[in-house]
């Protein structure tokens, strides 16, 4: 599945530009959206699954224009997505649940459904649970259960909005390598905060600020705006200011800080950039 | 197949509210015992004192759903599930109308039961076909008036702010019930919307009309007591509960969207 986004602009009533211009080519396989809060990664993600049609721009899906209402059906065919907040219907069990996602998604017949509601709920670990409502379920049930749901009639496109958040280290890294496993010839769209995630899973990413992109390339690239510029030092005083400081650890002999500069005190020593050293270096590169 | 599947399920998320119970079942008990011990009840133990119970039932529960389904189209509280929704290939009329017919299947349990009761007890009084008569009411004079009834809420909460939504859809639900004989409007046959049915009622099972007989000032100049009438009543109906739920569902629609 081929996903080009052209000039997508999205203007709300009271924020307008919301994306402004945003022009992406989304490749097959895992691909990892950053930006801070109110970036416009769900606004993006909404318009890529047709749930929101953008102001003006296209976003073409195999070459069919999503504006087009059958070219919107075809692509919701296959299409998994997973919004930022779920909330499924209280009163329901897991597997009624997700038998009715399979019911809108056209999974037929009924033994089909119940098939897969069994093993998604298993994948998420979610198969003790199988008969009881959702109502009482906790954050973290109700999250992987969104997963789940997105995840009937295996979809080739899967939209996943910031996923993870929200679960225990264990059932992110489960999550994170179900994902993985789901990549192959999928296209999976995965927003987070967690740049952990991205640099595990995602092979390409994107970073979205203020409505713009701002990066657009393989996950390496990203930790290259950081390469040579990030150093690792224990000054007595404070670090520079003009040094974007990543990290800090208390230890016996003072703090040391991670830094990303052009400009390194005498002390620092380089290290080998990562993901948070890449996309910090690309954040303040914008607003200086 | 998906309407109905999907209207199942949505049947069983309304079955398993329980408030929804605690509201509807006295209102429906009421309306029967009001159908019952009114002096305007036929009293012919058959037919036309089962039109009378489903029309008093209809009115009182109407109101009751034009408050209750206010959030049908333009949930806030459950955005997320909307979107869910909104991503699967089903157009959106159509998971607006299961949802509207599981729900509306579910809450139509305590009237019918009602009803089949008081056709059971009108047979065991001697009235053979009591119980496929007090179904066919069921199905031409309830349930029209509350699909109405909810299509109408769902339309108003699309349109404001749910609080007033709901007193806007309760209000317009009585205005619409009890201005029908007051102000003889025209229309295709003479009243206003015939929510509960009157003419349906005088048409298909010659009962008396709940409200007394105004001159058909329709524009087809309908004599109001013909089954052509309640033919063209009930196809109105329809159109009426067509409109709401396109117009609902296409402004819910619009208003996440923008
Ligand atoms: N329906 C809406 N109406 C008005 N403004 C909106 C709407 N949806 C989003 N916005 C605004 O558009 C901007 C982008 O929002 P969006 O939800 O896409 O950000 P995000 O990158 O997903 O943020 P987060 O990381 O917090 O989830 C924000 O300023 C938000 O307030
Ligand atoms: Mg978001």
């Amino acid at each position: 599945m081929f996903i080009s986004i052209d000039h997508v602009t999205k203007d709300f009533r009271r924020k307008p530009g919301a994306l402004d211009e945003v022009t992406l080519d989304l490749p097959a396989g895992m691909i990892g959206l950053l930006g801070s809060n109110g970036a416009g990664k769900t606004t993006l993600m909404r318009i890529v699954c047709g749930i929101i049609e953008p102001t003006r721009g296209r976003v073409l899906v195999d070459g069919h224009d999503l504006s087009d209402r059958r070219a919107r059906r075809t692509l919701k065919k296959t299409l998994g997505y997973l919004p930022q907040d779920v909330e499924p219907y209280p009163n329901l069990t897991p597997v009624e649940f997700l038998d009715y996602i399979g019911v809108l998604k056209g999974v037929t017949p009924r033994a089909e459904r119940r098939r897969q509601a069994h093993e998604l709920l298993d994948q998420v670990g979610l198969a003790d649970a199988s008969r009881r409502r959702i109502g009482g379920f906790s954050g973290g049930m109700r999250r992987r259960l969104g997963i789940a749901q997105a995840m009937v009639g295996g979809p080739r496109l899967l939209v996943v909005d910031e996923p993870t958040a929200g679960l225990d280290p264990e059932e992110r890294i489960r999550f994170r390598t179900l994902l993985a496993r789901l990549g192959g010839e999928r296209t999976v769209i995965l927003s987070t905060h967690i740049l952990d995630d991205v640099a595990q899973t995602c092979p390409y990413v994107f970073v979205l600020r203020d409505g713009h992109k701002t990066f657009a390339g393989p996950t390496t690239g990203l930790v290259d705006e950081a390469r040579g510029r990030t150093w690792l030092t224990a000054p007595q005083a404070a670090p520079p200011v003009d040094a974007i400081v990543v990290n800090a650890t208390s230890t016996t002999r003072g703090t040391r800080y991670r830094i990303v500069t052009r400009t390194p005190p005498a002390d620092a020593e380089p290290v080998d950039p990562s993901l948070e050293d890449g996309y910090m270096a690309l954040a303040t590169k914008e607003t200086s | 197949m998906t309407l109905i599947n999907a209207a199942g399920a949505h049947a069983r998320i309304t079955r398993r509210r329980v408030w929804l119970w605690f509201a509807i079942v006295p209102l429906t008990a009421f309306g029967a015992l009001l159908a019952f011990v009114s002096p305007g009840a036929p009293r012919t133990g058959d037919t036309p004192d089962l039109v009378f119970t489903g029309q008093i039932i209809a009115l009182f529960c109407g109101a009751a759903y034009a408050a209750a389904f206010t959030d049908f189209f333009a949930s806030t509280s459950r955005r997320s599930m909307d979107e869910i929704e909104a991503s699967t290939p089903v157009a959106p009329p159509v998971r607006h109308a299961a949802l509207v017919l599981g729900t509306l299947g579910v809450v139509l349990v305590p009237s019918a039961v009602v009803l089949v009761g008081a056709g059971i007890w009108q047979t065991a009084a001697g009235h053979g076909a009591a119980v496929p008569a007090a179904i066919a009411v069921l199905g031409t004079i309830v349930l029209p008036s509350a699909l109405i009834a909810t299509c109408l809420s769902a339309f108003l909460g699309a349109l404001l702010p749910h609080g007033v939504a709901r007193v806007a859809a309760v209000l317009l639900w009585f205005g619409a019930v009890f201005s029908t004989p007051l102000i003889p409007l025209p229309t295709l046959n003479g009243t206003v919307l015939n929510l509960v049915g009157d003419t349906v009622a005088a048409g298909l099972y010659g009962a008396q009309p709940l409200y007394p007989r105004y001159a058909p000032t329709g524009p087809l100049g309908l004599d109001a007591a013909t089954p052509r009438a309640a033919a063209l009543s009930l196809a109105w109906q329809a159109v009426l509960i067509a409109l709401l739920l396109t117009a609902g569902s296409s402004l819910a629609r619009a208003r996440n969207r923008s």
